[in-house]
């Protein structure tokens, strides 16, 4: 035993002693950055991602037939021409000579093997609707028309032609998103695993090649010579690092361990943004911030007694004072939102169709509504509000409980749900007021106006469980999809949105901001609106201290 | 004793098997499913989906495959991180988790007995209050706490070791820290309270009282019956240390096991969930058996006796104490 007692000692001592010597981290000057991702990537097969983790590592990994540039527009990538047909329904890629990692061709029938995989019936795609503004994909997928039926021919090696359901003026935008990457077919049909490890047989065609996969913690990315455009990268590698912890990720930060902290690829601690926004203070660090795709609301149950009244819904939403949210409680430069589609490039401003914390004209609507209902004050029943666990998604609901009690005299309960189980709350339309936030798939108002186009059978599921719907709102959006005039088209999608919002079956909040630390030696990153971030010309300033 | 044996190992794979049919129906209860996302997605993929996890099946031929995957161990793919298989999941985090919780253990045990022993040798003594002290503060700050104060003390402040992540020596230090404080702590009070009721003993003052030197006393004869409540609880703390900490892995970026045990009931990753809960009640029952028969082998005085009465039934039985 005494034995014992000694080797214990030993191993305390061999414990203690190594945590007192270290070095200083050596700041680093290598060409390449070190970024945090938050966790590991779902896949990195572009066919099956669906979470912007995958999206970000797989923009950086390939090419697609366009890529977005810095003006926030699509310019040819993996496709040297494009021509468009007359009624915009049909587009022609003429692909330029690039080459897979492997050495091989990118072929126009690497794309269409690509798309036909996805819209196969088998396959687990969960984003095969994006590629439903193909001609028949959605018929194929649901098992209905052979794959042979596809609007895509590869008409040549070099020549790919695409046939749309309507004319699509943002399709070439779509043909920049992963979903729609070419994948090599002779490495996938040998190999369908191919996209679990960084094997050889990982393969991809764009500004860097996956190098290394350590599972649930690292995977770096090399520069890929064999990309079209390589003197446009300027990095020699990403190390992406995955610590699923915002804080652990700034404290790296600060500790000169990562280059970047915070959006796209992760979060920002929010009390730090506060922390960081203070102004007049002399600040250690700097957020930088910019607008993002996205909008923050709450939707309304609007087969919910009393709900199902516009007027109410309208007093609600007059009711809510965003500005004092936006300085007070989110504080990191968030826009309020009037109206639902959030400013994106070719939408630069974003209409204002209501009155923001309007509490006498809140309370006029109310009390219209409660004798449309033939009810008063005391007769109205207590409202719940539910959000998905999250500090901030409370803090923005106890402003709004607070808001609705003092202007309207409204009793509202808060109820708040694990996501999966909110989730499905919600899409069972077992809600009075949920909350909820919207990230735009593509810059245009499509993305954010057609979610509420047809109101959801609470079996089938969909994406409007307010329960509202409205035959204009249906014949605008199906006249705007015809439509080739981009300014009549914008005409009718805002006619829409104000449709949409008089009668409100959501109440907008804000417009969503991100924010990001970066070191002053990191430039030339592309970030989208829509949360990604493409590392392509990316470089790190020679010049610049640390 | 192989008789003995055996029975055991009969209840556990019972017990393992209740545990699995547990966790498969409340898994199956919880609302969502792997799929259920915040942009909700068409009937026909969603219908692709669950034929192709073989989610439409009635529940006693999906319940049967698990059974099935458990026994083969062939776990399956994950459903949501689709380059991985649960077999690979266990693989690649458990030996990362077992070495940290190694790491804490070792630290845990080492430093709670030397606190503990202290503290009974010193009763009410400035010994006694500052590890119990020590103990207390162990028990009651959460490990996240303890886990971002070493952070910025020893990390940020200091510069002394690295904040997160996984690969040196260096960096298993904070994270086997922060996972130690509560084992150190429940051990330190164990041993406390059983070295101070062992030193009241009597033949504590019949070793004195033959002349046997204060070492040889406390090493010999007091510490090693005081130590026995603590190899019970080291068989519990083996299982849960090993299969990692949902917490420390998370604010450390370590990639272990542990934080598994929470994000696949969050993304509803059913495989997931099944896999690693097997494995963690496997070595569960394999801990408390191994602390069972080490029992046997430390206490002299516990043996594994035959009941003649109920037809060679093997149970333990304490003998009383002196």
């Amino acid at each position: 035993m005494l034995f014992m007692f000694k080797n214990i000692i030993f191993i305390l001592i061999t414990f203690v002693l190594p945590a007192c010597n270290t070095s200083s981290q050596a700041l680093q000057k290598q060409n390449f950055l070190r970024l945090n991702i938050f966790t590991e990537p779902p896949t990195l097969d572009p066919r099956k991602a669906t979470d912007s983790t995958s999206m970000n590592v797989l923009l950086n990994l390939f090419e697609g037939l366009t890529r977005i540039g810095e003006d926030h527009h699509p310019h040819p990538a993996a496709a040297e021409k494009i021509s468009i047909s007359q009624d915009g329904r049909t587009y022609t890629f003429i692909l330029r000579d690039s080459y897979w990692t492997n050495g091989e061709k990118v072929t126009a029938e690497d794309f269409l093997y690509a798309w036909q995989t996805i819209l196969d019936p088998k396959f687990p795609s969960l984003f095969a609707y994006k590629l439903y503004v193909i001609e028949n994909a959605e018929k194929i997928k649901e098992g209905k028309l052979p794959i042979k039926s596809l609007g895509v021919r590869a008409l040549d090696e070099k020549t790919l032609q695409v046939t749309l359901k309507y004319p699509t003026p943002y399709f070439l935008e779509l043909t920049a998103f992963p979903t729609f990457y070419p994948v090599n077919k002779k490495v996938d049909v040998k190999n369908p695993e191919w996209a679990a490890e960084a094997s050889a047989d990982y393969v991809s065609n764009g500004p860097f090649r996956l190098k290394h996969w350590e599972h649930e913690n690292e995977i770096q990315l090399f520069k890929n010579p064999r990309y079209w455009d390589s003197k446009a990268v300027k990095l020699d590698a990403l190390h992406l690092a995955m610590i699923d912890d915002a804080t652990t990720e700034f404290y790296m930060f600060e500790m000169n361990e990562l280059d970047w902290a915070g959006s796209p690829l992760s979060n920002l601690p929010p009390e730090l943004i506060a922390a960081f926004k203070d102004d007049g203070v002399e600040q250690k660090f700097q957020v930088n911030f910019y607008p993002a795709t996205a909008v923050y609301y709450y939707k309304i149950n609007t087969q919910h007694y009393p709900l199902e009244n516009s007027s109410i819904r309208q007093a609600l939403a007059c009711a809510i004072n965003r500005k004092d949210i936006v300085t007070h409680i989110t504080q990191a430069g968030q826009i309020p939102a009037l109206a639902l589609v959030p400013p994106m490039p070719g939408w630069n401003e974003p209409s204002q169709l209501f009155e923001d914390g309007n509490t006498a004209l809140a309370k006029q609507l109310f009390h219209q509504g409660l004798e449309e209902l033939n009810i008063t004050l005391e007769q109205f029943p207590k409202l719940t509000l539910c959000y998905n666990t999250n500090r901030e998604h409370q803090k923005i609901a106890q402003a709004v409980q607070q808001q609705w009690k003092d202007a309207l005299g409204v009793e509202v309960e808060l109820a708040h749900f694990d996501w999966k189980v909110y989730l499905s709350k919600i899409s069972h339309q077992d809600y009075d007021i949920g909350r909820m936030g919207w990230v735009g798939d593509f810059h245009d108002p499509v993305s954010f106006l057609e979610p509420f186009k047809f109101k959801n059978d609470p079996e089938a599921g969909g994406n409007n469980d307010t329960g509202w719907e409205h035959p204009d709102y249906i014949a605008y959006l199906d006249q705007a999809e015809k439509e080739l005039d981009l300014v009549e088209r914008a005409r009718l999608l805002r006619k829409a949105e104000a449709l949409l919002v008089s009668e409100m079956p959501i109440i907008p909040i804000y417009y969503i901001v991100n924010g990001y630390l970066k070191k002053p030696y990191v430039q030339g990153i592309y970030l989208s609106p829509l949360g990604m971030a493409d590392f392509k010309k990316a470089y790190i300033e020679k010049t610049g201290k640390t | 004793m192989i008789l003995y044996l055996t029975k055991r190992l009969f209840a556990n794979l019972l017990a393992l098997w209740a545990i699995v049919s547990i966790t498969f129906f409340l898994m199956k209860a919880i609302p969502g499913d792997p799929f259920t996302q915040e942009k909700a997605l068409p009937k026909e993929i969603l219908q692709s989906l669950y034929e192709h996890y073989k989610l439409n099946d009635p529940w006693y031929i999906q319940y049967g495959n698990y059974l099935k995957s458990i026994v083969t161990w062939d776990l399956g793919p994950s459903f949501k991180y689709k380059a991985r298989t649960v077999n690979d999941i266990i693989n690649s985090g458990f030996p990362i988790s077992a070495t940290l919780g190694l790491e804490a253990m070792l630290l845990a045990l080492s430093c709670g007995v030397v606190l503990g022993t202290l503290a009974a040798l010193k009763q009410n003594q400035w010994q006694d209050y500052t590890s119990m002290i020590f103990a207390v503060i162990g028990i009651s700050v959460p490990s996240f706490i303890l886990a971002a104060t070493l952070q910025y003390v020893l990390s940020i402040k200091l510069d002394l070791l690295p904040v997160a992540r996984w690969g040196t020596f260096k960096q298993s230090i904070l994270p086997a820290m922060a996972l130690a404080a509560l084992p150190t702590a429940f051990i330190a009070r164990l041993t406390r309270a059983n070295m101070v009721e062992v030193l009241a003993m009597d033949y504590i003052k019949t070793a004195r009282s033959k002349g046997l030197s204060e070492r040889a006393v406390i090493f010999k004869h007091a510490l090693r019956n005081a130590l026995l409540p603590v190899v019970t609880y080291l068989g519990m703390l083996t299982a849960n240390i090993l299969t990692g900490s949902f917490i420390i892995e998370k604010i450390f970026g370590i990639p272990g096991l542990g934080q598994w045990f929470i994000n696949s009931i969050t993304n509803r990753d059913y495989t997931v969930i099944m896999g690693i809960t097997v494995f963690y009640s496997m070595i569960l029952l394999l801990a408390i058996f191994m602390v069972d028969i080490a029992y046997g082998w430390i206490d002299p005085r516990l043996k594994l006796i035959v009941d003649s009465s109920s037809k060679g039934a093997f149970r333990p039985a304490r003998k009383p104490r002196d």
